[in-house]
């Protein structure tokens, strides 16, 4: 090993995360290089620096954290319900849509949105070339079938029910918060009224005690 | 995963909060510890560390024990941390702050000392200071940090080095090296 390899390791030397074997290699060139003695060295005393770096340990408030969890249970369902109400909104503007029979039609060079019963004297076909036309596919008017609408439906239901349960069980979830948060503060209470004892038990007014 | 840990996450699934107290009780201080060093500022890290415990127990009833408790624990407390230190590009990570909270009856120059050091971790870049820290600080191996990372053990084991390299060569420039203070 030479000095680039052993500075390399010398790291995981100081630290004990070398192999035994590789270890033993490493300490056998330092006992004999100065220059990496020198940076060994060095390390040690970075470490020991680091060592010197004061550790502040601070503590959980739990009565923040609950009150805190509930803030954003209720946030998140409330966020949830705007969305789903949106999603069924948009379901049933659909579903209007297609009951009053929109009509989205993509045809060469254009897009024709039309709403109700297409009358078929307001756009006339254009002409073409007979050896042209019969290599055009005729647009052919969506038909929505009772079935389809029946489905569309069905999934209106399937998400209103969706939504009724995410709401069930997050007032479960809220509730015990609220029981975490109710329990805290009647064990504040009595720490509360154990420390009145407490000090009034210690420190006694003079005047109330026996005249001799 | 400690046995104890497991035991306490199973009560604590089960809607047992009396367990979940005792498993902040029990993590508060590493985490806390980790974030301090982390963000430089023990207000700062109060507060993330409080965050690191809400998230823990607002994904309670969804966690799956896929690996140790306390490197989801870090993970957490990894990302926030960045979070937090991204978040406050325009203000100097680790003032020295810690270097306050050094004991009252230490001698001066052991304070001058502990700023030094503070200041110069945290000048280090995140990525070099959170192996720093992992290591040094809570004593865990390369493969524990390599979880909680998501970085191979050997990139890793060079990050530290060149994090211990920086850290030497900053506080030798300042007068920390071993020629001025052990001589």
């Amino acid at each position: 090993m030479n000095c680039a390899d052993v500075r390399h390791r010398l790291a995981g030397l100081l630290y004990g995360d070398l192999p035994p074997a590789e270890a033993a290699l490493v300490e056998t060139h330092r006992a004999s290089c100065p220059t990496c003695q020198k940076e060994y060295a060095a390390l040690t005393h970075t470490r020991r620096s680091l060592d010197a770096l004061p550790a502040p340990s601070v503590r959980v408030d739990f009565s923040r954290l609950y009150a805190e969890a509930t803030r954003r249970q209720v946030q998140q369902v409330r966020r949830w319900r705007r969305a789903t109400f949106a999603l069924v909104a948009a379901a049933a503007i659909l579903l209007l849509g297609l009951g009053l029979k929109l009509e989205i039609r993509a045809e060469a060079g254009q897009l024709t949105v039309r709403w109700g019963t297409p009358s078929a004297t307001i756009q006339p076909e254009p002409q073409a070339p007979p050896e042209v036309a019969n290599n055009i596919e005729k647009p052919q008017t969506p038909v929505i079938s009772a079935e389809e609408i029946q489905r569309m439906n069905n999934l209106i239901h399937a998400l209103a029910a969706d939504v009724d349960s995410r709401d069930r069980r997050s007032q479960k979830e809220i509730a015990a918060l609220q029981m975490h948060v109710d329990a805290l503060q009647t064990r504040s209470l009595q720490r509360d009224r154990m420390m009145t004892a407490f000090y009034s038990l210690q420190f006694v007014p003079h005047d109330q005690g026996e005249k001799p | 995963m400690g046995r104890d840990d497991t035991e306490l996450i199973g009560r604590w699934r089960s809607g047992d909060s009396v367990a979940f107290e005792e498993l902040v009780r029990r993590w508060q201080a590493p985490i806390s510890r980790f974030l301090a060093r982390q963000v430089g500022r023990t207000e700062l890290a109060a507060d993330l560390c409080q965050e690191v415990f809400l998230r823990v127990f607002r994904a309670g009833p969804r966690y799956r024990e896929s690996g140790a408790f306390s490197t989801w624990l870090y993970r957490i407390a990894v990302n926030l941390a960045r979070d937090a230190v991204r978040r406050r590009r325009d203000v100097r990570p680790l003032p020295d702050d810690l270097a306050q909270a050094a004991p009252a009856l230490s001698p001066c120059e052991q304070r001058e000392r502990i700023a030094a050091v503070s200041a110069a971790l945290a000048d280090l870049p995140a990525n070099l200071r959170e192996v720093l820290v992992l290591r040094h600080y809570e004593g865990m191996n390369f493969e524990q940090i390599a979880r909680i990372l998501d970085t191979p053990a050997s990139t890793l084991k060079s990050r530290f080095a060149a994090a211990l390299d920086r850290l030497r060569t900053r506080l030798a420039r300042e007068g920390w090296g071993t020629e001025e203070t052990e001589s």
